[in-house]
């Protein structure tokens, strides 16, 4: 199980802009401020101190390979050597388009690059892509380290909220989408539980549900009404288990029975058939 | 020149007016610091005037200085290809072309 969530907490992306020139940076900073978070460094050992302190916050690198003290190879080295390259897509920024400078940033590991002057419709895309596939790729780490491709990289992509936890109900990764379900989940803190994230008013049926489940392995939806919303849930748990029999995970899916989902039948439908399965092995 | 610059970073890049004349006046420092960079490299010194001529074009293109960027990209191949004397012409044309960014901006 993973200690920590796939990604950081919600929010805007994070961008690190590498530049040693201030009109260098200025400009990147002004097309992605609107968009994205912006953190800023004017060397390749200011990145590599940024990537040190805390790389998970880091969505995707723009880099310039032109660097004092040094360079974006420098950079790119050290991001190989410590497994960065993959979480951390980075875009290498090269102001002399000759085929052998490109072919070097991709050998040196960078995912893409952006030529100057920039098109901004082009680097907005190349960045928006870069967080996807980085995103995948810590999906796929997920299910090499033992939780499954349960739903893999199409997490997101579901109009319904997923999370998993271990067998104490601590939860380690969540989509997105809990956040449009429970709001208020979560609240910044790692670490938390099942229970620790629905309203008090429905917490009971919750805790009845993760009760029977571990208890008598009983998979039942549960149907929430969350007052201060207006919102009606139905909550599927599913567990895990391991060769012993033992539950290993939890698998929790939301359905937001308030938001018109055309396929939220098909989706409940099949919720339920993975749930018989799981417990079917 | 300069409006060419405004026009290409509010009109081709969205920047609003502030940040774009911000970004203007630091393209234009940036650009002189560099400039007493170059006035102080030795002349057979091409790495270090292929260094200078990448980072002049760098700035350029950033910012839509198009007609610097092409001399920085002259200066660029002459280096390269060791020409002494095209080098000294190219970096002189910068120099006066600077020049006269210089003159618009006061």
């Amino acid at each position: 199980m993973q200690d920590k969530p796939y990604r950081a907490f919600p929010g805007r992306e994070r961008i690190l802009i590498a530049d040693d020139a201030d009109v260098g940076r200025g400009i990147l900073r002004s097309l992605l401020k609107k968009d994205y978070d912006v953190i800023e460094a004017k060397n390749g050992l200011e990145v590599i101190q940024i990537l040190k302190s805390a790389p998970e916050n880091i969505a995707t690198l723009l880099l310039d390979m032109m660097m004092p003290v040094m360079d974006g190879f420098g950079v790119l080295e050290f991001m190989r050597r410590n497994g960065l390259t993959e979480t951390i897509p980075t875009i290498a920024i090269t102001a002399i388009s000759d085929p052998e400078g490109k072919i070097a940033c991709y050998e040196a590991g960078a995912a893409d690059f952006i030529e100057k002057p920039y098109d901004p419709k082009l680097l907005l895309y190349k960045i928006k892509r870069g967080i996807s596939v980085s995103r995948a790729a810590a999906q796929r780490r997920i299910g090499e380290n033992g939780i499954g491709s349960f739903h893999d990289q199409a997490l997101d992509a579901l109009p319904v909220a997923i999370f998993y936890a271990d067998a104490k109900s601590r939860i380690a990764t969540y989509s997105n989408a809990l956040f449009e379900t429970l709001p208020f989940a979560l609240n910044g803190r790692r670490n938390a539980t099942i229970e620790e994230i629905f309203p008090a008013g429905v917490l009971p049926d919750v805790q009845k549900a993760v009760s029977r489940l571990v208890s008598e392995r009983v998979s039942a939806p549960v149907h929430l009404d969350l007052e201060k919303s207006g919102r009606h849930l139905t909550l599927h748990f599913t567990a895990l288990q391991d060769a012993a029999g033992d539950i290993s995970d939890i698998v929790g899916t939301i359905v937001d029975n308030t938001r018109d989902f055309k396929c939220r039948r098909d989706l409940e439908r099949r919720i339920e058939e993975l749930s018989r399965g799981r417990f079917a092995q | 020149m300069k409006q060419d610059v405004l026009l290409y970073l509010t009109g081709k890049l969205g920047i609003d007016h502030g940040d774009a004349k911000d970004l203007y006046r630091s393209f234009m420092d940036t650009f002189g610091e560099w400039l007493g960079t170059l006035k102080n490299a030795a002349p057979d010194d091409y790495e270090e005037i292929r260094r200078i001529s990448h980072a002049f074009i760098g700035f350029s293109a950033s910012v839509g200085a198009n007609d610097l960027m092409l001399l920085s990209e002259r200066l660029n191949a002459s280096a390269k290809n060791k020409d002494s004397v095209s080098v000294r012409m190219a970096a002189l044309m910068i120099e006066n072309l600077h020049g006269q960014y210089l003159l618009e901006r006061q």
